[in-house]
């Protein structure tokens, strides 16, 4: 079932990021969104979060069912892990605290440490824990995996399988095709401001004999930046 | 939006308890009682603090809008008008407990000089220091409270514009039109509210709007009020206005929000 289909043009005032491109999001599906740098990979995903303003002409996930990770998120450093995970209950309506709780000792962050001290990865680690913590339909991670350990990537993809039903839709813009090819379902390929292909993971997998990281490497061979 | 003053009031707290701890310090340190100036421009000092902690405030959210802290709020149950209001709110409640908790100790300052050295009190001409309430009328203590008045009154202006502002770019009109208008939607009420004060001078005499009337002269409310009455300044504001007008509904090329 769809819940997000439109034909999407956008521009920022001196860059033109989509043209014409037609976008259809289904429900229940995992996307891998993939691009090279400036091809406007975050600006879709603020588009489809509704963070930029935009009139989408089929958009069925209200502003509450939306859980949005930013590439980068400061929080105010006088706060503690324990702490931020408190404000987020406090004002984000379906915030589990006890699924935080529970990733938070798999991922060995004590919960009394001061925000500040963070490293960047535990910080990355963190933002994750948060948009995945709150109960929502539509998940849009922006960059999970910079700075992350090999054994948390782990549980990074643990955790989506935890909370994955049919009801909810994860869109996840990332450059390390391969932490989540297997999990995905569909791969959104930003090729040019015209031109977004989304693929079948499994189509790619049946038909050529390269991995998927391997086979967006060749594709993206003739994709230019702009 | 109590949630939101209540960690926003989190955020600060460690900044304000040290400037209010040493302005205090330094404040109490210093009884000379045989300085007269100290005493005159300490309550001056006061009133300035007290704007730099509020415009400081305003800065840190307005520089927050730019940072990622603005991811903060977003997406969560509380609406962005109850966010802005919480931190109105913060800005107002810290910036004013500061004014009274320093006017207070100044006072306290004040209240031992008049009990044990009442000829120096006397000699420090106190009259047109508004912080220092001893030895007045208890009629006279609002005086204090129209300084904190002022502040909360320019906090709101200022936090409107740079919202109008703000909420225009959203909506993708040009930088300039934006600007042009947070500047005009203030300038009006401005215009509004000294035209109001001074009816109020002038037709409800029962309030004794006389009495408070030093401290409004202090604020310059009244030259305010003749410079922007002075035909003069209407001229320029309407010619301004009729210039500007083809700016105020400019919108950015990359508006793809009528689509």
């Amino acid at each position: 079932m769809e819940i997000i289909k439109d034909t999407i043009t956008f521009m920022y005032p001196d860059k033109l990021v989509f043209n014409d491109v037609d976008v259809t999001i289904n429900k229940g599906e995992i996307y891998l969104l993939i691009g090279r740098n400036g091809t406007g990979k975050s600006t879709l995903l603020r588009l489809l979060g509704k963070i930029e303003p935009y009139k989408f002409k089929k958009h069925l996930i209200a502003e509450k069912d939306i859980s949005y990770m930013p590439s980068d998120l400061s929080y105010y450093p006088y706060m503690r892990i324990i702490d931020l995970l408190k404000f987020y209950h406090d004002t984000h309506q379906n915030f589990s605290l006890e699924f935080a709780h529970t990733y938070l000792e798999e991922f060995q962050l004590k919960p009394n440490k001061m925000i500040k001290k963070l490293s960047l990865g535990e910080q990355k680690i963190l933002n994750y824990l948060i948009c995945l913590s709150k109960e929502a339909k539509l998940y849009l991670i922006d960059e999970p995996f910079p700075y992350v350990d090999l054994l948390n990537d782990e549980i990074f993809r643990k955790m989506i399988i935890n909370k994955y039903d049919e009801e909810k839709t994860f869109i996840i813009a990332t450059h390390q095709i391969n932490e989540f090819e297997k999990l995905a379902s569909y791969c959104l390929l930003i090729k040019s401001p015209e031109t977004i292909e989304c693929i079948p993971t499994d189509e790619i997998r049946n038909s050529v004999s390269l991995s998927v990281e391997d086979y967006f490497k060749e594709v993206m061979r003739d994709v230019k930046g702009y | 939006m109590l949630k939101v003053i209540k960690y926003e009031i989190r955020r600060f707290l460690k900044f304000y308890l040290i400037l209010l701890f040493t302005c205090l310090f330094f404040f109490l340190v210093d009884i000379n009682r045989h300085t007269v100036t100290s005493y005159q421009y300490q309550a001056l000092i006061i009133e300035f603090i007290t704007a730099f902690l509020a415009y400081y405030l305003i800065i840190k959210y307005i520089r927050d809008e730019y940072t990622d802290k603005k991811y903060l709020y977003i997406k969560s149950s509380l609406s962005p008008t109850q966010v802005f209001v919480g931190k109105l709110l913060t800005i107002i409640i810290l910036s004013c407990s500061f004014l009274f908790i320093m006017t207070f100790f100044y006072n306290l300052k004040l209240y031992f000089l008049y009990k044990k050295h009442y000829l120096d009190f006397l000699r420090l001409n106190l009259d047109y220091t508004y912080l220092a309430l001893i030895g007045r009328e208890y009629k006279e203590w609002l005086y204090p409270l129209h300084f904190s008045l002022g502040i909360i009154y320019n906090t709101i202006i200022f936090y409107l514009m740079y919202t109008i502002y703000a909420k225009r770019r959203m909506k993708r009109y040009s930088k300039l039109s934006s600007i042009i208008i947070s500047y005009f939607i203030p300038a009006g009420i401005f215009y509004v509210s000294n035209y109001f004060v001074k009816l109020l001078d002038k037709f409800f005499h029962f309030l004794d709007f006389s009495n408070l009337t030093p401290r409004v002269r202090a604020f310059s409310l009244r030259e305010h009020l003749i410079n922007i009455l002075s035909i003069n300044s209407l001229i320029i504001l309407l010619v301004s206005l009729v210039l500007m007008v083809r700016y105020i509904t400019r919108k950015r090329s990359d508006n793809q929000c009528e689509n």
